[in-house]
């Protein structure tokens, strides 16, 4: 099985690359198009501003490969930024477009936060909870998770929220899936044991 | 409220985990790939790494041991001491750190905050602020506690904000190292000005000081140093007391 990390630009790559090493041995960290096609599985990691990351994708000639990937149907999975990139666009500094891969926009908690009752970033090891319908793979999903952000995605289709985590009594989503897409909102490369186990479970095709 | 974080703080000089009593006279401890691999799999939240002489003399060996560390430890990393320039942050990104902690650099070019912030973001950013009370005030620190500044701490955590950190590191120079208990006064004094996480450091010497640092709003995370490296304390016994006490 052919693994490509996506270099998204300035963040650790390192520890993912670590992770994914430990399930499967052909695991590479690639921005070129070409090789990105003929993945098996791709991870697309990211950190930092959603408009930086778009940047450098367009720059590196992927954005447009990837805004397609849902009809190339290789299983992708997008964790932290990653993941926010996936949904129609955000308000970081200015609106962004991101890839339009999943219905949602992603918004600044501060909007939830009117009250200052919580820190923002929203870091910590949360609990998350599984959405209806996806039960039966509560085993993999609902554990404590290593989550580090300061927006999060609102406007999302309830069937594609896998799983999430209450913060002033809003649903944060954690984990979401449309067909192939798969988005992590928090870090399975650094939530332990059961963070590689997603990781793992993902490559075998279980989430 | 969610759990505190407990982080273990491994202070190193060149090869070793040293522990030191308030930021000054050395003892090694243990070497930084075994520790942090132990406290890994006692479930500790997250691992601190500070390289308490590259200030000093102007060097950094930390790569090495993080590229090493990111083999088997699966939990975020930070990493601070010596980190002076943008070239000095990428090549700890690239070796695998998480965060990276700032101290002296922020202090003398705060700027330097904003452009670590637009490219790798506030999330990845920790300000390591060393504190301690001269004439009635909290002063900010730098250099391992050796070196004043005349700023005031609150001015200071506040630029830290706007300027884009995304954690405050605070250790209380005078607790440091001590196992006498944490700065609960330093503690009350921020809790309801700092808007972001903040790790405090410094003086944790059995579970009753965590149990006492509890009871204030806002521990959003905990760094324990020597009390892990002795063994005094286990993760396990902390975070079990945390559960216990997380709804105060």
């Amino acid at each position: 099985m052919k693994i490509k990390i996506i270099d998204t630009g300035n963040a650790n790559f390192l520890s993912l690359y670590r992770a994914i090493k430990l399930f499967e041995s052909n695991v590479e960290i690639s921005s070129d198009p070409r090789e990105i096609l003929e993945a098996d599985k791709i991870f697309l990691p990211g950190v930092g501003a959603f408009k930086n990351c778009i940047h450098n994708l367009k720059q590196k000639g992927i954005f447009d490969i990837l805004k397609k990937i849902d009809k190339e149907q290789i299983p992708i999975m997008g964790i932290c930024l990653g993941m926010q990139i996936l949904f129609n666009d955000s308000n970081e500094f200015g609106e962004s477009e991101g890839l339009g891969l999943v219905q949602g926009n992603i918004r600044n908690l501060e909007n939830i936060n009117l009250e200052k009752n919580f820190k923002i970033p929203s870091i910590g090891w949360i609990q998350t909870v599984s959405n209806i319908g996806y039960e039966n793979i509560s085993n993999i999903i609902e554990d404590k998770f290593y989550f580090i952000h300061s927006y999060y995605a609102v406007n999302i289709d309830e069937k594609n929220l896998v799983s999430y985590y209450y913060l002033n009594k809003n649903k944060i989503p954690a984990i979401i899936k449309k067909n192939n897409i798969v988005g992590c909102q928090f870090h399975p490369e650094k939530s332990s044991k059961q963070g590689l186990n997603l990781i793992k479970a993902f490559l075998e095709g279980n989430l | 409220m969610r759990p505190t974080r407990i982080i273990s703080r491994l202070d190193i000089k060149g090869d070793d985990v040293i522990k030191s009593i308030n930021l000054e006279g050395l003892k090694k401890v243990g070497k930084p790939n075994e520790l942090s691999k132990k406290y890994y799999k006692e479930g500790i939240d997250e691992i601190l790494m500070i390289d308490t002489v590259a200030t000093l003399y102007g060097r950094n060996n930390l790569q090495e041991i993080i590229k090493k560390a990111t083999e088997s430890i699966f939990v975020p990393i930070t990493v601070g001491g010596g980190i002076r320039s943008l070239e000095d942050a990428e090549k700890m990104f690239k070796s695998g750190a998480d965060k990276i902690a700032i101290n002296s650099q922020a202090v003398k070019n705060p700027n330097f905050l904003k452009e670590l912030k637009n490219i790798y973001g506030s999330q990845a950013l920790v300000v390591s602020i060393e504190t301690k009370k001269i004439n009635n005030q909290y002063e900010v620190f730098i250099t391992n506690g050796r070196d004043r500044t005349n700023i005031n701490l609150l001015d200071w955590i506040k630029k830290c904000q706007d300027f884009g950190a995304g954690e405050i590191l605070l250790t209380s120079i005078d607790k440091e190292g001590t196992g006498k208990g944490l700065d609960l006064e330093l503690l009350k004094f921020v809790q309801n000005i700092v808007e972001i996480p903040i790790i405090f450091s410094g003086g944790v010497g059995n579970i009753n000081h965590i149990i006492e640092a509890l009871k204030f709003k806002n521990l959003d995370a905990l760094a324990i140093a020597k009390t892990l490296h002795y063994n005094q304390l286990n993760i396990n016994e902390i975070k079990k007391i945390i559960n216990e006490n997380k709804d105060n």
